[in-house]
């Protein structure tokens, strides 16, 4: 494992992965959802670790899909206006009563 | 008006399935709503409001990117219920048929609208050359756009789920905004849990490309 390391912090200098079996950038493009979300097997997981300590690119690329994630997820939006709620409950009581009988 | 709440009998003869009344399928709350609702009793009505409301026009908001629209589909919906509430099965609980019923509203009005000037989105997966490798270099994002309270951040990130593609930006807002599982956004959207998951995943990756046109450091706003 400490080899496997060293390798990939030549590689991560030399500004590309290489000399152990390892994912390419876009096979870890496409399991980085699974990969946040904790769905890999340890040694799916491994492996990505593995290539974005060596890949700055992917370091970037994983930090800014992170990123998406999170930002998307505490985006926050208008609350439903009161003078529409006051609106909407005028409209449907309408409806109610019209339609009774 | 009278609500069937017997277990109905589908065909005849040995063969007859009993299917179970809304009252076997629903908690109680909910069927002294469905009941009231049909009975056209409005303290029913405020209510379901109170409860469902502000979520459906959250939603609405969400998909169609505009708050007169969001007003415009929280008010169909909740007419829509009123209409029909006798047809009401209770198959789901009346939140999950609200939700379910808000979000094609607010799809079709987006569609009907178009608002949105519709993008060609590049595959983010095909940003890659033949060896796997990214075909442009990778950037980081300047450390202040992090900042979801800056307005400038959310007004780009608004902008850019709001004008992905319809099939990928709706199972966005349900996953990450709304926090639905996967099995609950195939459910309403008729879609298999992988279809799902494979929406999610490049709708994440081409919101990603799209913001870092923005955020990247030494480009953007």
């Amino acid at each position: 494992m400490k080899l496997k390391m060293m390798i990939a912090m030549i590689g991560m200098i030399m500004g590309r992965p290489f000399g152990i079996r390892m994912k390419s950038c876009l096979d870890v493009a496409r399991l980085l959802s699974d990969y946040v979300e904790g769905e890999l097997s340890d040694a799916e997981r491994r492996s990505i670790d593995l290539h974005v300590m060596a890949c700055p690119d992917c370091f970037n690329y994983l930090g800014t899909f992170r990123a998406t994630r999170e930002i998307v997820g505490e985006i926050r939006y208008e609350e439903i206006p009161p003078e529409f709620r006051v609106r909407l409950h005028t409209v449907l009581t309408e409806r109610l009563r019209g339609s009774q009988g | 008006m009278l609500l069937i709440v017997t277990w109905t009998i589908e065909g005849e003869g040995d063969s007859a399935k009993a299917k179970p009344s809304i009252e076997a399928r629903l908690d109680k709350d909910e069927v002294e709503l469905v009941r009231g609702l049909a009975a056209r009793d409005e303290s029913a009505l405020s209510a379901v409001l109170a409860r469902h409301e502000g979520r459906i026009y959250q939603l609405a908001l969400k998909i169609t990117g505009n708050p007169e629209d969001a007003e415009e589909v929280t008010q169909d919906t909740f007419l829509k219920l009123v209409d029909s509430i006798e047809k009401f099965e209770g198959r789901s609980s009346l939140g999950t048929w609200l939700y379910k019923l808000g979000l094609n509203m607010a799809l079709m009005r987006r569609r009907k609208v178009g608002r949105r000037q519709e993008q060609a989105w590049e595959d983010p997966l095909l940003a890659f050359d033949e060896t796997g490798h990214h075909s442009a270099p990778i950037g980081r994002w300047r450390g202040s756009v992090l900042d979801i309270e800056r307005e400038e951040t959310k007004r780009v990130v608004r902008e850019a789920i709001e004008e992905l593609p319809e099939d990928y930006g709706s199972v966005l807002v349900l996953a990450d905004m709304e926090g639905r599982s996967r099995q609950e956004i195939a459910d309403m959207m008729d879609l298999s849990v992988p279809a799902v998951k494979s929406r999610l995943h490049r709708a994440r990756l081409m919101l990603r490309a799209h913001l870092s046109g923005d955020f990247e450091e030494g480009g953007g706003s």
